[in-house]
């Protein structure tokens, strides 16, 4: 029952979308009828609460256990924990769908409902825009990839998956579907995949609405400032998303897949960082915009291509295309989203250039200094697009050509990312430090190299300390000290920002500095994004460039000695069942440093005896501090006398900074994208009222 | 309420920029970064350069022994030792025909097929990786030795199994 009532909901949600399109586009353009514009987005709200229940359906068919649909039954078996009953709704291709469509018109209709006063011209497109997105991606689910199939036994006895019970068909017995259920995925099993697909789906599918506005500022010939402010936020709010999204799924790599590394620059991780390049690229041009009317058609650009990444890279992952543990399986869905990303960017760009062939994307100035405030952020984007370039190449351009010209198939692996995107990492670390100072318009070599003064000897005074204390490798050293220097003046602004507060108005400095914030979000909140992202940097060169691994085997009570730990080896336990039926060999280890006992580590390997195909997962034992994490692995044992063990170990220097790094990021967003009133209410209110009684 | 026009006048003269000092500086500065940029790329793309090849290319051409490659192919799982001791992995994969819709059929018809190519893989200081089981997908990285042992330095695998629905076997029809 719940299958049918998840499908005809989703059914209704389809075609609640094709209405608003209809309902906004004729009822603006020709009808212009304000009724028929109100209903098409009283459709958008429909088409949120028809997904919801949709939703719901699945998602009660999995906690109930509703073996007879074969998306229950794919992904979940009745000796699995709740929590995974929940996560499993985006555990394969059918529900994950569903899931994002769920999202899609969850922000669709939450633009809506924030937008449609202040932005009542713009909204008609913007609908109609958004709405087209979510009828693609909803029909996928209702044509291609049914999350509410059911299995039928048909009078031959062949087994088949179908929503609608076939002619003479019967349904299969509860009982027997939930002995052969599968199960889900033992990867998928913890708690990073809790969070990390829903955050990287939310940071895609947010990427939507500045594109709907974008593309609605296009149509509609509202060029002005509208869309730049409704995009900028939800830009925000997308970009916090997929940064989330990237650094949990950093960590459950890193958790998970037992090697040690976070970042394998694997062509389905490149995918969902290449929307991430483009969006902060975004976020700092879109400045020039608002400040100085420059860039317009270069923004729209940034804004589509953000969008166009995101459905690029919904599309790598999904189809099959490239090869990576991320991927899902080969799936029919790959042709029409080929088809659906080829003609959205098409659309964009020939209605930009429309646009701008007509004289509409002018910009009202010109560059006019190297290192005015506009031309830094310039170069950023140039960097940032580079980034983008050379991803993309890396990842999909260069197998792509060579298969289709060279008749060769060409990949290129981890080393060429780990030389091309570090100098253009590190150039925007400098530009992250330079730009701050800078002034807008014109801006002098001399007064930037005053600001910069400070900034500057503290980040020599921090290299200073790191040579000292013994770390005297150039490339580490030019690495940490551009980085650092980001950071300095970060910092170092804010210090300057609270100082000026403080002398102004008597305040403290906590005072002080609720007051900036306050006073300007953007601005410092911002700092505190270079912050984070600097503190990143710190974690990644540590992490990186001083990976320390060794391997060895160990009998009972032996040690082995790495990076000061010293770890010994007290015995295994093997054949312990966890309450989810894994089977686990847990080693157990003591971690000593100068002779004290510091942590008890049991790195471990599980089997899943009930799972077929992937059904061994190792994992990891670790010991984090600030400095580093010890990272072991339980490779193999004696199976029968117990008494030796090899084991892999890591020493990760500073990668606890990312995790660390992260949150500073996550606060700085938040701060610098919380919603403001311009004016108190009540002066808005009486300045609407006027406005209408005109 | 007033009638408003959003559309703006469209702009007919176009403004002739001034090519001065300034902007002659953005022109040199600005090609002087593509280049940079573009040197970047070629440089990484042809030092980082792999081909990805079938098993049986690999082995009907002498002329990749010793250069680094990519091959893929189905991985024979009763080939499979692992020396956990010392971390050394011997197995072996056998060429995969032209790839199908139905992965997990394409790679067992490759591992049963007698006739089909096959090339032994050893590779050393890496874990045993979960993923490695009797007809997976290999993906690996590395030099055809000349002694015909492709030594491996990446592996990348993949199970048709693990996100694919099957259909259940062994049910019959009954309704609780």
């Amino acid at each position: 029952m719940l299958a049918e009532i998840g499908f005809i909901a989703c059914l209704f949600a389809f075609l609640a979308a094709i209405y608003a399109i209809i309902a906004s586009i004729y009822g603006e353009r020709f009808a212009r009828s304000e009724a028929m514009v109100t209903s098409g987005r009283n459709a958008v709200y429909l088409t949120f609460v028809m997904m919801l229940v949709s939703l719901f359906c699945l998602q009660a068919a999995l906690v109930t256990e509703e073996y007879q649909t074969s998306y229950v039954w794919s992904v979940s078996s009745p000796d699995m924990p709740t929590i995974y009953r929940w996560t499993a709704l985006w555990g394969s291709q059918a529900g994950s769908l569903l899931f994002w469509s769920f999202l899609l018109s969850a922000f669709a209709a939450a633009a809506t409902f924030t937008n449609w006063r202040p932005h009542r011209r713009l909204m008609p497109y913007a609908i109609a825009y958004m709405m087209a997105t979510f009828i693609f991606f909803v029909g996928l689910s209702l044509f291609i990839e049914n999350p509410f199939e059911r299995w039928w036994v048909l009078p031959s006895g062949e087994v088949i998956a179908a929503t609608f019970m076939p002619a003479g068909a019967v349904a299969p017995s509860a009982r027997q579907l939930a002995e052969t259920a599968n199960g889900l995925n033992p990867l998928l099993r913890h708690f990073g995949m809790v969070i990390h697909p829903p955050m990287l789906y939310l940071g895609f599918v947010g990427f939507l609405i500045p594109f709907a506005f974008a593309m609605a500022a296009l149509a509609s010939g509202d060029l002005s400032s509208n869309w730049i402010k409704v995009s900028r936020r939800w830009t925000l709010i997308a970009w916090l998303f997929l940064s989330l999204g990237l650094i949990l799924g950093g960590r459950w790599a890193y958790d998970v897949l037992g090697w040690g590394g976070y970042w394998g620059w694997d062509p389905v991780e490149n995918a969902a960082f290449l929307p991430w390049l483009i969006g902060t690229a975004y976020l700092h041009s879109v400045m020039i915009q608002e400040k100085r009317g420059m860039l317009k058609t270069w923004n729209m650009f940034l804004v589509i291509g953000t969008f166009s990444a995101v459905i690029f890279a919904t599309f790598a992952t999904r189809s099959g295309l490239v090869d990576s543990v991320h991927s899902f399986a080969r799936s029919e869905i790959g042709f029409p989203m080929f088809t659906f990303w080829f003609l959205l960017t098409l659309i964009s760009v020939w209605l930009i250039l429309w646009r701008r062939s007509r004289g509409e994307l002018r910009d009202e100035h010109r560059l006019t200094s190297i290192f005015s405030r506009e031309a830094l952020f310039v170069l950023n984007n140039f960097v940032f697009v580079a980034l983008f370039v050379a991803v993309f190449w890396g990842s999909f351009g260069a197998p792509i050509v060579s298969e289709l010209f060279l008749n060769t198939n060409i990949t290129l692996g981890a080393e060429y990312f780990t030389r091309v995107t570090p100098p253009l990492f590190l150039l925007l670390f400098f530009l992250m430090g330079v730009a701050p100072v800078s002034a807008w318009g014109v801006s002098s070599l001399r007064h930037m190299g005053s600001a910069l003064l400070i900034p500057v000897a503290l980040t020599a005074a921090s290299l200073a300390i790191f040579v000292l204390t013994g770390m005297t490798e150039s490339t580490a050293l030019l690495a940490y000290g551009v980085v650092l220097f980001a950071g300095w003046v970060a910092l170092y602004e804010t210090y300057r920002g609270m100082r000026a507060r403080q002398q102004a108005h008597q305040e403290t400095a906590l005072q002080a500095f609720g007051g900036l914030l306050t006073r300007n979000p953007r601005r410092y909140g911002g700092y505190m994004i270079h912050l984070g992202i600097t503190v990143i940097g710190i974690g990644v060169i540590g992490s990186t460039l001083f990976q320390q691994e060794t391997q060895q085997t160990l009998a009972v009570g032996e040690s082995i000695a790495i990076g000061g730990y010293e770890m010994r080896y007290d015995g295994l336990l093997d054949n312990q069942i966890s309450e989810d039926g894994r089977v686990m060999d847990i080693a157990e280890l003591t971690l000593l440093r100068d002779g004290a006992e510091i942590a008890h580590l049991r790195p471990r390997q599980d089997f899943f005896p009930q799972t077929e195909g992937m059904n061994t997962m190792t994992i990891a034992g670790a010991h984090s501090t600030l400095e580093n994490d010890f990272y072991v692995l339980l490779v193999s044992w004696e199976a029968i006398s117990s008494n030796s063990a090899t084991f892999k170990v890591y020493i990760n220097p500073l990668i606890n900074l990312i995790w660390w790094g992260s949150f500073v990021l996550i606060l700085g967003t938040v701060l610098a994208g919380y919603p403001r009133e311009t004016a108190p209410q009540r002066v808005r209110e009486t300045l609407r009222l006027a406005y209408e009684g005109a | 309420m007033a009638e408003m026009h959003w559309e703006k006048p469209l702009v007919t003269a176009a403004a002739k920029p001034a090519f001065g000092g300034e902007r002659l500086k953005f022109v040199i500065g600005g090609v002087l970064l593509l280049g940079a940029v573009v040197y970047l790329i070629v440089f990484g793309t042809v030092s980082g350069a792999q081909y990805f090849m079938t098993v049986d290319s690999l082995l009907a051409s002498g002329d990749y022994v010793g250069q680094a490659v990519r091959i893929s192919g189905a991985v024979d799982g009763d080939t499979i030792v692992y020396d956990g001791r010392n971390i050394i992995l011997d197995f072996t994969i056998v060429n995969i025909p032209t790839e199908t819709e139905d992965l997990a059929l394409t790679l067992h018809n490759a591992v049963n097929d007698p006739n089909a190519a096959r090339l032994p893989v050893h590779m050393e200081g890496e874990v045993k990786p979960d993923l490695l089981q009797h007809e997976a997908q290999a993906i690996l990285t590395g030099t055809l030795g000349a002694d015909g042992v492709f030594y491996a330095t990446e592996l990348l695998l993949k199970c048709p199994s693990r996100y694919e629905e099957s259909v259940p076997g062994q049910v019959t029809a009954g309704g609780v």
